[in-house]
C-alpha cells in the first residue's frame, strides 16, 4: 500500500516520475482519488509553501514541485468526482493592458493549479473588457491581476471599474500582485486581495474564498 | 558633465572621504527613454530625448551635461557584458533597447511577425521577443530563448569566443591611449553568472535546469568565466580599471530566485577566480547590479570580494541604512532612494533624500541615486529639485534649471 507521506515528500521535492508512479500505484490499490489529493499531493505543495515562506525553498524548488503536482493531477483528475477537494475555485488570471511581463503571473497560475484551483490564464497585455467577459463566461470566483510597472498599475482601477459596470463586481474577488504593488495600493484601488509573491497568492486566494491560508 | 577624478572616486569607495559622494550619471542615474521623451514634451530641452545621442539607457552626453552629472566612463567598446553593444532598435517609432548579453557577433535583428498591435522580432542576442506598437518604448515579452538544450547551447557557445576580433576596438593601441588619458573613473563589465544564463535560457527553463541538468548550468557559467578571464587578462595588461561591473538581476520582490546554497555551489568559486584576477591588476572595487531583494545574497557576494551594490530597490524591502548598520564601511552602497517618494511631492522627496543621503555618506561609501531607472511618471521638476538637493547636501551651487 502506498504511504501518503511518500506522495507528500515526492511532490515537495519535485520528483515528478516518482510521484506519478506513486499515484498510479495508489489508484491500483483502490485508494480514493480524493484521499490521494487531500492526504498526499496538497500537503506536499503546502509543505513546500511553508519552506518557501521560511526562506528554505526558492524558485527552482517551487517550479519542479509544481511540475510534479501538475503531472500527478493529470493522472488523478479522471478519477476525481465533481466537487472534490480539487475544486477550490476558478481564477481568471492575467497581466494588465500595456504590460508584457509574464513570469510572475505564470508562476502564480502554476501554484494555483497545483493547489486545486481552475486557472484561466489570459496571458499578458489583457484588456479590462477581456478580464470582465472571461470572468462572466467562466463564472470566475477571483480575477487575479498582475502588473510590473508603476505606469501600468493604474490598470487595476480600470479593470475594477469595468467589473462594476458589467455587474460582476459583487460576484468576483479581485487579487493583485507585482513588483510595485503593496497592500496599501490594493486598499486604494479597492482590490480585496494582495499577494507579495507567488506562494502567498495561493494563501490569499484561499482566504478570499473563505478557506483561509493553509 | 563635471570633472570627477578617479582618485576622488576611489577615495570615496575606500571610506576615506566621509560626507563626500559622487552624483554619477552612467550606470547610476539612468532613465527610461520614455521618461526623457515625456520630460521634453513638458518643456525640457529637446536634446535630452535624442535617441541617437545615447546608448540605450546609458546616459547621453546631453543628459549628463544638463544635470551636470559627475563623469564616469564605462568601456562599452569592449564587448564584455550586457550594455556593451546595446543599440536602440526602432521599428517604425516603436523602440526597443536591445542588449547584447555578452553575445558576439550578435544575431541579425529581424521582424518575424507583425499584427495590428504588436511586433515579434529576433533580438541581437537571439531572443524572440514581442513588443507593443502603441508604445514608444517597450519592455519586451520574451517568447523564446536561444538555448533550449545541449545541442542549441553548443551552437550558441560559438558566439562566446573571447578571441573574436570584434569584441575589442579595431585600433587597440589608439583605444588604450584614449582610455588611459581619461581622468574620471573607468569601469568595465565583467559579466555575471546568473543574469546572462537567464537571458540565454529563460527564467523558468533555467530554474528547471538547476535540477534537470546542473552540469549544463555549470558549463554555461564556466564559459562565462573563461570568456571574462581572457578579456580581463587582455584589458588589464594595458588599461587601469577603477571598478568592474557585474550584472546579475537575480532577485525579485521577496528574495533571490535561487538559494544562497546554489549561489555558493555554482557561482561563488567563479566570482572568486575572476575577482582575484581583477584584484591582481590593482582594482578592488566590484560593482554588482541586481534588482529585487538581495539581502540574503550580500554576505556571499562580500565573501567573493564584490563590495558595491545598486540599485537597492525599496519596493523590494531593501534598506540602505540597515545595510550600513550591518556591514559598516566595508560595503559601498548606491541607489536606495525610493522613487515612489519622488513621484509624490517635493516634501516627500526631500524627506526621503534628507533621511538617507547625509547619514549614508557620512558613515561610509555612498553614491546616491533613485532605486532603479527613473520612470516616466516622475515629474521633470521633481527630478531637477532632487539634483539640486543633492548638490545642496554636498555643498555645491544649485543648477539654474529652465523650469
Amino acid at each position: 500500500m502506498v504511504c501518503m507521506d511518500d506522495v507528500r515528500l515526492a511532490v515537495c521535492e519535485g520528483r515528478q516520475d516518482e510521484v506519478v508512479e506513486l499515484v498510479r500505484s495508489a489508484l491500483r490499490d483502490q485508494v480514493p482519488a480524493d484521499s490521494i489529493l487531500r492526504e498526499g499531493l496538497i500537503p506536499g505543495m503546502q509543505s513546500l509553501g511553508d519552506q518557501f515562506r521560511d526562506g528554505n525553498a526558492f524558485l527552482p524548488e517551487i517550479l519542479i514541485s509544481a511540475r510534479a503536482m501538475r503531472a500527478a493531477l493529470a493522472e488523478l483528475r479522471p478519477h476525481l468526482a465533481p466537487g472534490s477537494t480539487a475544486d477550490q475555485g476558478t481564477v481568471v488570471l492575467g497581466t494588465v493592458a500595456g504590460d508584457l511581463h509574464d513570469i510572475g503571473k505564470s508562476l502564480v497560475g502554476m501554484l494555483l493549479e497545483g493547489n486545486g484551483f481552475k486557472v484561466i490564464d489570459l496571458g499578458v497585455d489583457v484588456s479590462a473588457e477581456t478580464f470582465a467577459v472571461t470572468a462572466r463566461d467562466q463564472s470566475a470566483d477571483i480575477v487575479a491581476l498582475s502588473a510590473l510597472l508603476t505606469t501600468t498599475t493604474p490598470q487595476f482601477s480600470v479593470v475594477i471599474k469595468t467589473l462594476e459596470e458589467t455587474g460582476l463586481r459583487d460576484k468576483v474577488k479581485v487579487l493583485i500582485g507585482g513588483a510595485p504593488v503593496s497592500r496599501a495600493l490594493a486598499d486604494e484601488v479597492g482590490a480585496e486581495g494582495f499577494a507579495e509573491e507567488c506562494v502567498s497568492a495561493v494563501d490569499e486566494a484561499k482566504r478570499l474564498l473563505g478557506g483561509g491560508a493553509s | 558633465m563635471t570633472r570627477f577624478s578617479r582618485e576622488r572616486f576611489l577615495s570615496i569607495c575606500r571610506g576615506e572621504r566621509l560626507g563626500d559622494f559622487g552624483i554619477l550619471g552612467n550606470g547610476f542615474h539612468m532613465f527610461w527613454p520614455e521618461t526623457l521623451a515625456a520630460w521634453v514634451q513638458n518643456g525640457a530641452p529637446p536634446a535630452l530625448a535624442d535617441k541617437a545621442s545615447g546608448l540605450g539607457n546609458d546616459v547621453s552626453d546631453a543628459v549628463s551635461e544638463f544635470f551636470q552629472f559627475d563623469e564616469s566612463r564605462l568601456l562599452w567598446e569592449i564587448h564584455s557584458g550586457m550594455d556593451a553593444g546595446t543599440v536602440m532598435l526602432d521599428f517604425g517609432g516603436s523602440c526597443f533597447q536591445d542588449h547584447s548579453f555578452l553575445v558576439y557577433p550578435p544575431f541579425e535583428p529581424q521582424v518575424l511577425q507583425e499584427d495590428a498591435d504588436s511586433l515579434v522580432f529576433l533580438s541581437r542576442s537571439g531572443i524572440k521577443e514581442r513588443i507593443l506598437k502603441a508604445k514608444s518604448f517597450n519592455m519586451p515579452m520574451w517568447l523564446q530563448h536561444p538555448v533550449k538544450d545541449r545541442a542549441s547551447w553548443k551552437e550558441f557557445k560559438k558566439r562566446l569566443d573571447p578571441s573574436t576580433a570584434g569584441r575589442y576596438p579595431a585600433d587597440w593601441q589608439q583605444f588604450v591611449a584614449m582610455v588611459n588619458a581619461i581622468e574620471c573613473p573607468v569601469a568595465m563589465e565583467i559579466g555575471g553568472f546568473f543574469g546572462y544564463l537567464n537571458m540565454w535560457v529563460g527564467t523558468e527553463e533555467l530554474m528547471y535546469l538547476f535540477y534537470d541538468d546542473p552540469a549544463l548550468v555549470d558549463d554555461m557559467m564556466e564559459t562565462v568565466l573563461q570568456l571574462e578571464t581572457r578579456i580581463v587578462e587582455r584589458v588589464t595588461k594595458d588599461i587601469r580599471l577603477d571598478f568592474v561591473w557585474y550584472w546579475e538581476d537575480m532577485a525579485y520582490k521577496s528574495g533571490p530566485m535561487i538559494s544562497p546554497a546554489m549561489v555558493r555551489k555554482h557561482m561563488l568559486p567563479r566570482y572568486m577566480k575572476l575577482n582575484n584576477l581583477v584584484r591582481a591588476a590593482g582594482c578592488d572595487t566590484f560593482f554588482l547590479d541586481s534588482d529585487g531583494n538581495i539581502d540574503a545574497l550580500i554576505p556571499l557576494w562580500l565573501e567573493s570580494g564584490i563590495n558595491f551594490f545598486w540599485p537597492l530597490e525599496c519596493a523590494a524591502g531593501m534598506d540602505p541604512l540597515a545595510l550600513r548598520r550591518r556591514y559598516g564601511k566595508d560595503i559601498i552602497l548606491s541607489g536606495g532612494l525610493d522613487k515612489r517618494e519622488f513621484m509624490r511631492d517635493r516634501a516627500s522627496l526631500r524627506n526621503e533624500v534628507c533621511a538617507k543621503v547625509p547619514t549614508l555618506a557620512e558613515s561610509g561609501p555612498y553614491f546616491p541615486s533613485p532605486d532603479h531607472l527613473v520612470p516616466m511618471d516622475m515629474p521633470f521638476e521633481n527630478f531637477c529639485y532632487y539634483i539640486n538637493l543633492l548638490r545642496e547636501i554636498r555643498g555645491d551651487e544649485p543648477i539654474d534649471f529652465p523650469l
